[in-house]
C-alpha cells in the first residue's frame, strides 16, 4: 500500500454507499409504485410519500457530498489507465452528480406542478414539511405539465440506470480483470486490497 | 313563540266547536296537540313574557315556549369519518356553536341551528389537515363556517327524533335529515349521525371531485350535552 492518498476519505466512502443504496432503492421503488394499480391506493400513496422523502434526502446528501468532494482530494486513477478511460470515468462521475441533483429537482417539479399539489403537501418521513415550488399557480393544465415532468424524471432515471450499469461494470473490470486498486478506493478499510 | 300560543288557542277554540277560520289560520300546527287538550285552558298571549315560569312543575307543558339549551362545549363533539385511499379516518370540529330551542312536547316550535368553524377540523394527519382548509376542500378563507338550520323536528319513536333542515357548506345548501336520540335527565344528551355526500357540497374539487382517492361518503356524528 502506497503512502498518501490511496482511497477516498471515510466520509466520501460513507456518502458514496449511502447514496448508492438510496438511489437503487429509489429506482426500484419508483418503478414499483408507479405501476401499482389503483386498487392498491393506500400502499401507492404511502410509497409516493416515502419516495419523495428519500429522494429529497438524496438531494441533501449529494449537496453535502459535492461540498466534501470539492474540498478534499480524490485518489488518483491508476497511472496505467489510458487517457480515454480516465476521461470516461470522470465523465461518468460528473454525469452521476448531474443526475443526483437533477432527478430530485425534477421530482420536486412533478409534485409541485401536480393538480394534487394543494391537497397533498409533502412531509418528509411524515414529519418535516417540504414546500412545493411556487411557479405553478396560474398554470391552466397542471395535469399535462406535471405529466411532462414525470416523463423527464423517468428518462433521467433510465439514464441513471444506464450509468450505474457502466459504472459497476467498470468497477468490477478494474477489480477482477485489471486487478488494480480502483474498487479499493471506494471500499471501507476492511475490504481493501493490500 | 307567539305562534304556539295562537295555535293552542286555536285548538282550544276548535275543541269548543268554533271551527270557523281557525283551522286555516294555523295550518302548520296540525300535529301539535296530540295531548288530551280537553282540560287545557290556553294562556292568553299576554302571558308570553312570563315564559320564565317554564320551569315550574305546575305549568302546562304545551302552554310554554320550548326552552333554550346551553350546550356544554367541553362535553359535546362534532365528528366525522371518511375514507382516503380506501382507509377510514376520523376527524372532528373543535369549534362549533349550537343554538338549541327544544321541547320534546313542543316540536313545532323547537329549532336547532348549528354553526361550525370549518377551520377547526382536525383529523390527526398533517397532510390531511393541511388539505382540509384549502380551496379544493372547505375553502375556509372564502367560507369560514358551515351552518345547519332546522326546518322541522319530528319524533321517530321513544327518545328518537329527526331534525330536518338545510345544511350549508361552502356555497352549497342542501336539505338533510339528521336522526338523533335524546335523553333528558338533569341534562340533555343527544346523539346522532348523518351520512353526507361531500360532492353535493363541492367539498373536493378538481381531481378530488370523484371518490378515487377520497371517498364521497362522509359520516358526520354529533354528541351534544346541554343544560337548560
Ligand atoms: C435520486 C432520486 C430519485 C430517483 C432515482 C427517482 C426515480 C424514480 C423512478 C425510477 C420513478 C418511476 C418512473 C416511472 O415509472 O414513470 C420515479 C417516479 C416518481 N418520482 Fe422519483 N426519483 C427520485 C427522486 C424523486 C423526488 C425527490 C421526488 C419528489 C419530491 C420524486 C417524485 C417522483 C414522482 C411523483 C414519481 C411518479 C411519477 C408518476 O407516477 O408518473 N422523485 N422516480
Ligand atoms: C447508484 C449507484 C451509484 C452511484 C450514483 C455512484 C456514484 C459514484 C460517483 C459520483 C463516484 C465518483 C466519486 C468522486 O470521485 O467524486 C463514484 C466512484 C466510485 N464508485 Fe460508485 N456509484 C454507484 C454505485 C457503485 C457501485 C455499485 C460500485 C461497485 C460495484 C461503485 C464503485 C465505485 C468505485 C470503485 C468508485 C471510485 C472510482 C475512483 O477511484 O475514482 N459505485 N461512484
Amino acid at each position: 500500500m502506497k503512502a498518501g492518498v490511496d482511497r477516498y476519505s471515510s466520509v466520501a466512502i460513507a456518502l458514496h454507499w449511502l447514496i448508492a443504496l438510496m438511489v437503487i432503492g429509489q429506482i426500484a421503488g419508483g418503478l414499483y409504485m408507479h405501476n401499482l394499480p389503483k386498487e392498491q391506493a393506500e400502499l401507492k400513496f404511502q410509497l409516493y410519500q416515502l419516495h419523495k422523502s428519500f429522494g429529497v434526502t438524496v438531494l441533501f446528501l449529494t449537496m453535502l457530498r459535492l461540498g466534501w468532494r470539492l474540498s478534499h482530494k480524490a485518489p488518483p486513477l491508476p497511472a496505467a489507465m489510458p487517457a480515454w478511460e480516465k476521461a470516461a470515468a470522470r465523465g461518468a462521475h460528473v454525469g452521476f452528480y448531474v443526475l443526483l441533483v437533477a432527478l430530485p429537482l425534477v421530482g420536486w417539479l412533478i409534485v409541485s406542478s401536480s393538480p394534487y399539489a394543494d391537497s397533498v403537501q409533502t412531509y418528509l418521513f411524515g414529519v418535516i414539511h417540504w414546500p412545493h415550488l411556487p411557479f405553478f399557480d396560474g398554470v391552466e393544465d397542471r395535469k399535462a405539465l406535471s405529466h411532462d415532468f414525470a416523463e423527464i424524471h423517468e428518462y433521467l432515471a433510465f439514464a441513471m440506470i444506464g450509468l450505474i450499469g457502466l459504472h459497476v461494470a467498470a468497477a468490477l473490470k478494474h477489480h477482477f480483470i485489471n486487478k488494480d486498486t480502483v474498487l479499493a478506493h471506494m471500499l471501507p478499510a476492511a475490504g481493501r486490497r493490500a | 313563540m307567539r305562534m304556539i300560543l295562537l295555535a293552542a288557542a286555536a285548538v282550544a277554540l276548535a275543541a269548543c266547536g268554533s271551527k270557523a277560520d281557525v283551522a286555516e289560520a294555523t295550518p302548520a300546527d296540525a300535529s301539535a296537540p296530540e295531548t288530551d287538550e280537553t282540560e287545557v285552558s290556553p294562556a292568553p298571549p299576554s302571558a308570553a313574557p312570563a315564559a320564565a315560569a317554564a320551569d315550574s312543575a305546575a305549568a302546562q307543558k304545551w302552554d310554554l315556549p320550548p326552552p333554550a339549551w346551553n350546550v356544554d362545549t367541553t362535553k359535546s363533539r362534532l365528528t366525522f369519518t371518511g375514507t382516503q385511499t380506501g382507509k377510514e379516518f376520523a376527524g372532528s370540529f373543535s369549534k362549533f356553536a349550537a343554538t338549541i330551542i327544544f321541547d320534546p312536547n313542543n316540536l313545532p316550535d323547537s329549532s336547532i341551528e348549528v354553526v361550525v368553524d370549518m377551520a377547526s377540523a382536525k383529523t390527526g394527519d398533517r397532510q390531511r389537515d393541511d388539505a382540509l382548509p384549502s380551496k379544493d376542500w372547505f375553502a375556509v378563507a372564502q367560507f369560514p363556517t358551515a351552518t345547519f338550520t332546522s326546518s322541522e323536528i319530528v319524533e321517530k319513536g321513544a327518545n328518537a327524533y329527526e331534525a330536518k333542515g338545510i345544511l350549508k357548506i361552502r356555497d352549497a345548501a342542501k336539505d338533510v335529515a339528521a336522526p338523533f336520540t335524546l335523553t333528558i335527565t338533569d341534562r340533555a344528551v343527544a346523539d346522532g349521525t348523518a351520512t353526507l355526500v361531500r360532492s353535493d357540497f363541492g367539498v373536493g374539487q378538481g381531481e378530488f371531485a370523484t371518490g378515487e382517492w377520497v371517498g364521497l361518503d362522509v359520516k358526520v356524528s354529533f354528541h351534544i350535552e346541554a343544560r337548560r
